[in-house]
């Protein structure tokens, strides 16, 4: 039997993505294995006295793992807690703008002429400011709570999904490649990406602070943060107060990206 | 775009030009008019109009983001009127832009032909270009965290320190973070200009660490980019046949140059937009006096930032349409097919 470093690399992959689904599905169901009975603040993962922050340590305890960041929260169970809200985030807001996103591209291609050239323009426009700017602009009005953070992620991404989809529906290759299977099978890498991608913009419009309804959200982004408290304490050297954290989400838009790039080199591969 | 006129190329910018506008007006109007009045004390919010129909007030609206006569500012960042502070920020942000952007695109460019046409990369499909983004977050944590919190080798905010700013008359702080220096505004001419080689190795250290966590995601993804392009175009037929009869005279690398040259313009383009991102990101985290930074305190501050969040969008948004028009202009001869 022939060894096939792709299929191995794609179980990796999609091993560790299905393990941060389940822990996501988890703490939606059953927080208590964090050890907390709620996961609506940071506070809750208090576990020590002192404010300063606890290097890592494989003592006393699997939540010390990661260390404690500001106000002596424990940074391992925050961290999975965490995915609650950045994962909800992160579904709604690429549910919505890919179906906007073709929703819109469908009608581009079905008008054609003038509409499609129209909405190619008004994509244009949208992607002309860097696209942070462009959700942080919606999120400005729309007001940084959850669902403000939703309609921003959604409203910012959704002109990339409306390019996609008229790439993909213009696509024409041999009979055997063309069905709408075909067609799906390219756009997965896209939605493995943007799972990534859109996670990491979560993360980064939580750790400039935009969130005023919950200074304590239990976030990857927030505990970066937390009031810019973090900040201060990583130029003193704790180090693993953003650095574990960086890693925790990196780890999973690494994989999402692999897993992505791998399909994407099968589908090339059987194309050619 | 192959053979597109210079004038085709005007009016299609001009013309996004004027959506954006469009579409800053309309985001805008959702702002309720209490807080926007806050940026125009007494009876100053007349300029934009608001007493006329819609239609005037979009014409306001674009007279005044033209004229930069935008409000005030009140922010953690900066206090003073909106136009005084993307002005005073405005020079540095350039110069950060270009700088980082050039030495990242020329490192690039070299490893990427170096690896292309050696090591013959073309079976590595192109990385997705959206996980960048988060990248610089991640380069720039890192870098702060090692190089000034665990070694303090470098300073981790702001572009001066205040400790030698003091020492010179032509260095003047205006808030938090804030220098303006004459004559260009530009600390690193200003210093050359006025031969202070200390306020010049300090901006070069506070410039450090934005700059690699900018310089090392964007290098490693146009590397990779323009790696692939060498190798494919080094790897076609009528490269390879020239190459086994040298009749490219040991300078193939001048074809497989000619030969990628539109795909990484055109690729320069997308990078650039992430790269604004980027630096958003990057002078937040280091406190590195920038528009950019400006745009974020804007954005938080939901009471007295809206006009200054809007103006720093349209000037870097404008910085990324003339960078868009200067690449088509260049690049007319280009194929948009790979």
């Amino acid at each position: 039997m022939r060894y096939n470093p792709r299929n191995l690399i794609m179980g990796i992959s999609l091993a560790f993505i299905l393990l941060y689904i389940l822990a996501f599905i988890s703490d939606a169901l059953y927080p208590s294995y964090l050890g907390v009975r709620t996961l609506s603040t940071l506070l809750a993962f208090k576990k020590t006295v002192s404010v300063i922050p606890s290097p890592p340590s494989l003592n006393n305890g699997w939540w010390r793992y990661f260390g404690t960041t500001y106000y002596g929260i424990a940074l391992l169970p925050a961290l999975l807690g965490s995915l609650k809200f950045d994962f909800t985030v992160m579904f709604a807001s690429l549910g919505i703008s890919t179906l906007a996103g073709s929703a819109i591209g469908f009608l581009a291609n079905y008008a054609g002429g003038a509409i499609k050239k129209f909405i190619f323009y008004i994509v244009r426009i949208m992607t002309t400011a860097p696209y942070l700017l462009v959700m942080l602009l919606i999120l400005y009005v729309a007001r940084p709570d959850e669902t403000g953070i939703i309609i921003a992620i959604s409203a910012g991404w959704f002109p990339f999904n409306i390019i996609r989809y008229i790439e993909l529906s213009e696509f024409k290759n041999s009979k055997k490649h063309s069905g709408n299977w075909w067609k799906l099978a390219k756009f997965l890498p896209y939605i493995l990406t943007d799972m990534g991608a859109i996670s990491g913009i979560v993360v980064i419009i939580t750790y400039f602070g935009f969130y005023f309804k919950n200074p304590f959200v239990v976030d990857i982004g927030n505990i970066m943060y937390l009031g810019g408290n973090v900040i201060t304490f990583l130029t003193f050297g704790a180090w693993w107060i953003a650095v574990f954290p960086l890693l925790f989400i990196t780890v999973f838009i690494g994989f999402t990206t692999l897993l992505s790039y791998e399909i994407k080199g099968v589908v090339s591969g059987a194309e050619e | 775009m192959r053979g597109a006129k210079v004038t085709d190329i005007l009016l299609k910018y001009f013309l996004i030009f004027i959506g954006l506008t469009i579409f800053l007006f309309t985001v805008y109007k959702f702002v309720p008019i209490a807080v926007i009045k806050n940026d125009f004390p007494g009876n100053s919010i007349q300029v934009l109009g608001i007493n006329r129909n819609i239609v005037f007030q979009y014409f306001y609206f674009l007279r005044s983001l033209l004229t930069g006569n935008m409000g005030y500012s009140n922010t953690l960042f900066y206090s003073g009127t909106v136009y005084s502070a993307v002005s005073i920020t405005i020079p540095e942000t350039l110069l950060f832009l270009g700088v980082t952007f050039a030495i990242s695109y020329m490192v690039s460019y070299f490893i990427g032909i170096y690896s292309g046409t050696v090591f013959k990369t073309a079976k590595i499909v192109n990385m997705n270009i959206f996980p960048l983004l988060f990248l610089y977050l991640v380069s720039g944590l890192i870098l702060l965290a090692v190089f000034s919190g665990i070694l303090g080798w470098l300073p981790s905010h702001g572009i001066l320190s205040s400790s030698s700013a003091a020492l010179n008359g032509w260095v003047s702080s205006t808030g938090s973070s804030i220098y303006t220096t004459s004559p260009t505004n530009i600390i690193f001419i200003d210093s050359i200009i006025h031969g202070s080689s200390s306020i010049f190795l300090n901006f070069l250290k506070h410039m450090a660490l934005p700059f690699f966590s900018l310089f090392i995601p964007t290098t490693v993804y146009l590397g990779v980019f323009i790696s692939h392009e060498a190798s494919i175009e080094y790897n076609k037929k009528y490269m390879r046949a020239g190459i086994s009869r040298n009749a490219f005279m040991d300078s193939y690398t001048i074809y497989i140059k000619r030969g990628i040259r539109s795909r990484i313009f055109r690729e320069m383009k997308s990078v650039f937009v992430i790269f604004m991102g980027g630096m958003v990101i990057v002078s937040y985290i280091f406190s590195y006096m920038n528009t950019g930074e400006f745009a974020i305190y804007s954005f938080l501050n939901y009471d007295y930032g809206i006009m200054g969040g809007i103006y720093s969008f349209f000037v870097l948004a404008i910085i990324v349409i003339i960078f868009d028009l200067f690449i088509d202009i260049i690049n007319r001869g280009g194929r948009n097919e790979i």
